[in-house]
């Protein structure tokens, strides 16, 4: 105990300890600050795995329904091999299936910007369910409050039957208008303390544009088959 | 023989594939979303069209084995190639699984190790099935002539050579070695044979090719010919006969009990005997004369975790002792991986809390199953325990379980039939009394809020009374409506005894003539068990085709749950006559309120059908109607 006798030594200890602290203190801080964590959500088959697989290894790779969520930090580059951010930004693919989605909800706190996957080919028949997810995610407390941008890839434009961009964005905007009046009629919650209520999507009075909304809401074509992620890419840089 | 087999990981990579036929349709995909993420990984096989899939998972690297073959065929090999595969592949590519980056590997060298897995365990079980004629080397016969005493031993053992080249990975070696066994094990036979019954011409086991003894002469077998003549020996001594009635004199001093009773240790031993009857720290205790009988144990109130107590021992119990200290500093420091005894105890645990919470017992049996099969093989950190592990597990199970797959947007349905300018049909069905009418004027309650045009169908024949309840609601809801100034309300009846089926249809008719948005159909409840009730059902459902078929079931339901939903949906299925039969769409969860925290119903219920829960009745009101909130839930089944 001779050791703690002496004064000096019990102040450089107590020192010592505050300064690991301090260290890790600021660590997690920044570590929170510089969040570049970017979520790709979208429906079953709309090719949420197949991009990520594009992003990270930049190859084509063949897919099946996921069941856990993907996650890794990617270094991305243009043509001519650059990288555009200025740090590796963390990507996070989350299954799409209904039951599974909701494993999105715990990401939304650290989301930089949000990756909306929509096949282009089928949304005619899939508007609504889309739609529903979409506004799920719209409506999330967490992309209201800080205005998470979101981008909405309409893949799989290689192919003859898919959808233009304007005429997905005029599909999702009618049935967003729809749900935004079911949703708000809809019976309340048990147990709800009302803060989880979602604020109404949009002016009151008029037909949901995305524009009127508060985060920015992006509509582009691309294709993961042919490798056309420029638009996704230079979205992202733009962001971080 | 095999379509298809393939190695995926959980996140959605096929990592390795390999077809033999071309494939129709999505079989593997159909498996994921119909068995994988409904949480029933607790059942071995599933057929999807004409294909058959088995698998199997690799938890500790997040991998999973499918193999599909066509399924009328049996292959009885399938269980075996896929842990055989299982084991190849993780052994090929250690190092490539091992590293952070699983997905980009290149595993495309892994088509000749399966397929030299495939035929091994191929041939295996062909060659124990096949009956072929035996080449004159084989038989018996060939052992006694010259030529075959002169054979050398292992002349025919050439089933072994060429496994022996290329990579020997101990998954195949282990595979292959087992031959090798069983031929030592014939050839023991053989030699007893030969010598018990020189003549009777012993069959070999089938098709075996290296059965020869192997200096070709018969052995001849110490025990064989010694034991009948022990036998015989034994037979022949003469034994004096008991007669019927009487007591021999050796019986009678075994049968007397009442010398022995005298002694003192005697007497101890019976009454530890009876001493073990009784639990002495469950005895309850004597008040006032009287003895209470001490009250059921609920283990410990305060305890906030149910599975924090006593966990340590769980854990560390089983592999301590197989490892004395070693394995004790193991567990204190370095990765455990997860076997079945470990997980037993913690998951028995788990199965009887959720039979606690009222969910049906089979139902938790089948989720410890699969959290069971997601869990084994995984390692635990150094500060990780294994209940916690299942906690989490079970949690983001039965979260999976409770989300809807589909949507619950009623509202939305209605907008869509009614762009279609048709009345949007709801069916109210269950059991006796579990609040049918009830909820039905709750629902028309939030309707006529929403401005909607309401048709009520009476269709509860047979209960004196319904069509009076029924009426009462509609007065009721009519005020309110009226004061309100929102929608519109009508009751259509027609009595009792008439056939349901057809008032369906007339509501429904009345309904699009008059401009109503939606019909509400009321039904006459009946026991599951009721054949011709549960006809009649189905002939309302087949004759009017509602839009939503709704279930309406108590929360206080335990594993009754279970019988209900599946009866009621066979019958629907069984008595239709249809070529797509219906199926309930969705449940409403009738007196919530009165549960407390006993949701299992809830799970049950939606494990059983896996259609979404529309709402809760939480009450005696118009507006004691809400949106099942499946967090809520979740916490309720897992809280102590």
């Amino acid at each position: 105990m001779a050791f703690f006798d002496n004064p000096l030594a019990l102040i450089a200890c107590v020192v010592l300890a505050l300064a690991i602290t301090a260290i890790g203190l600021i660590f997690i801080v920044q570590k929170k600050a510089n969040n570049n964590t970017y979520l790709i959500l979208g429906a079953t088959d709309a090719g949420k795995t197949a991009l990520f697989t594009r992003l990270r290894y930049n190859k084509k790779s063949p897919t099946i329904t996921s069941m856990k969520e993907n996650e890794a930090t990617v270094e991305l580059v243009d043509d001519s091999g650059a990288a555009i951010t200025k740090q590796p930004v963390q990507l996070v693919d989350v299954p799409g299936h209904e039951r599974l989605r909701f494993r999105y909800a715990d990401f939304m706190p650290i989301a930089r910007g949000i990756i909306f996957v929509v096949d282009s080919t089928t949304i005619g028949r899939s508007a609504r369910t889309t739609a529903e997810y979409l506004y799920d995610v719209l409506a999330n407390q967490h992309t209201t409050k800080s205005r998470i941008p979101i981008i909405i890839a309409c893949n799989k434009t290689d192919l003859f039957t898919a959808l233009p961009t304007s005429k997905i964005q005029t599909l999702l905007e009618a049935e967003i208008n729809r749900l935004r009046a079911t949703r708000s009629a809809a019976v309340e919650q048990q147990e709800s303390s009302g803060d989880a209520v979602a604020d109404y999507l949009g002016y009151e009075g008029q037909d949901f544009k995305f524009e009127h909304l508060e985060n920015d809401v992006t509509l582009v074509g691309c294709s993961v088959e042919n490798g056309d992620l420029n638009s996704i890419t230079e979205w992202i840089a733009d962001l971080s | 023989m095999l379509d298809l087999c393939t190695v995926l990981t959980k996140g959605g990579y096929v990592l390795w594939q390999k077809n033999y036929t071309h494939i129709n349709g999505a079989p593997v995909d159909a498996l994921i979303r119909d068995v994988l993420i409904e949480e029933r990984a607790g059942i071995t096989s599933y057929n999807k069209d004409s294909y058959a899939l088995k698998w199997t998972f690799l938890n500790e690297k997040e991998l999973v084995f499918v193999i599909a073959y066509q399924s009328f065929l049996q292959l009885t090999y399938v269980d075996e190639l896929l842990e055989t595969t299982k084991r190849l592949f993780s052994t090929t590519f250690s190092e490539q699984l091992e590293s952070s980056d699983v997905v980009g590997g290149d595993y495309s060298s892994f088509d000749p190790l399966f397929d030299r897995a495939w035929k091994t365990l191929e041939e295996k079980y062909s060659k124990s099935k096949q009956k072929v004629p035996r080449k004159f080397e084989d038989t018996k016969k060939f052992e006694n002539t010259l030529h075959g005493s002169k054979a050398k031993p292992g002349m025919y053992r050439t089933v072994n050579v060429g496994y022996s080249e290329g990579r020997l990975l101990n998954g195949l070696l282990s595979a292959v070695k087992e031959p090798s066994v069983e031929d030592e094990i014939a050839k023991n036979i053989q030699a007893m044979n030969l010598a018990g019954s020189p003549r009777s011409g012993a069959r070999g086991p089938g098709g075996r090719r290296t059965v020869k003894s192997p200096k070709g002469s018969p052995v001849p077998s110490p025990n064989m010919a010694a034991d009948p003549a022990a036998g015989k020996k034994k037979k022949s001594q003469k034994v004096m006969r008991t007669w019927e009635g009487k007591v021999a004199k050796g019986e009678m001093e075994a049968l007397d009990y009442s010398k022995k009773l005298e002694g003192q240790e005697h007497e101890d031993a019976t009454l530890a005997n009876a001493e073990s009857l009784v639990d002495r720290s469950k005895m309850g205790n004597v008040v006032d004369g009287y003895y209470e009988v001490q009250d059921v144990d609920y283990g410990d109130e305060d305890e906030d975790d149910i599975f924090d107590e006593e966990d340590g021992d769980l854990v560390s119990k089983p592999t301590a002792k197989s490892s004395g200290v070693f394995g004790f500093f193991k567990n204190l420091t370095g990765q455990r991986e997860i076997d079945a005894a470990t997980l037993e105890p913690v998951l028995q645990k788990m199965k009887t809390h959720l039979i606690d919470k009222n969910v049906a017992s089979n139902i938790s049996q089948h989720l410890c199953d699969s959290v069971q099969s997601s869990l084994l093989g995984k390692k635990l950190g150094t500060f990780g325990s294994v209940s916690t592990l299942v906690k989490d597990n079970m949690e983001t199970a039965l979260k999976r379980i409770l989300t809807p797959k589909t949507s619950v947007d009623i509202l939305r349905d209605i907008e869509q039939a009614k762009a279609r300018s048709k009345a949007y049909s709801i069916t109210f069905i269950g059991v006796n009394g579990v609040g049918k009418s009830t909820n039905l004027s709750k629902v028309c309650f939030w309707l006529l809020q929403n401005n909607y045009r309401v048709l009520i169908a009476a269709c509860d024949t047979f209960r004196s009374g319904a069509v009076e309840q029924l009426r009462v609601h509609a007065r009721n809801l009519k005020a309110l409506q009226s004061s309100h100034s929102v929608g519109e309300v009508e009751l259509f009846e027609r009595g009792y005894g008439k056939d349901a089926a057809g008032i369906a249809q007339d509501a429904i008719t009345y309904a699009n003539n008059n401009d109503f948005d939606v019909v509400l159909i009321d039904t006459a409840g009946r026991m599951q068990d009721n054949e011709p009730l549960m006809r009649s059902l189905a002939k309302l459902v087949a004759v009017n085709n509602p839009d939503k078929i709704i279930f309406v079931g108590e929360a206080l339901v335990g594993n009754e749950a279970v019988d209900q939903l599946t009866k009621f949906n066979q019958a629907l299925k069984d008595f239709s006559g249809l070529q797509n039969p219906r199926h309930i769409d969705g449940m409403i969860l009738t007196k919530f309120d009165t549960i407390d925290d006993k949701v299992g119903a809830a799970l049950s219920m939606t494990y059983t059908t896996g259609q979404p829960i529309y709402f809760v009745g939480t009450g005696q009101t118009y507006t004691d109607l809400k949106n099942l909130k499946v967090s809520h839930v979740v916490q309720s089944l897992l809280k102590n």
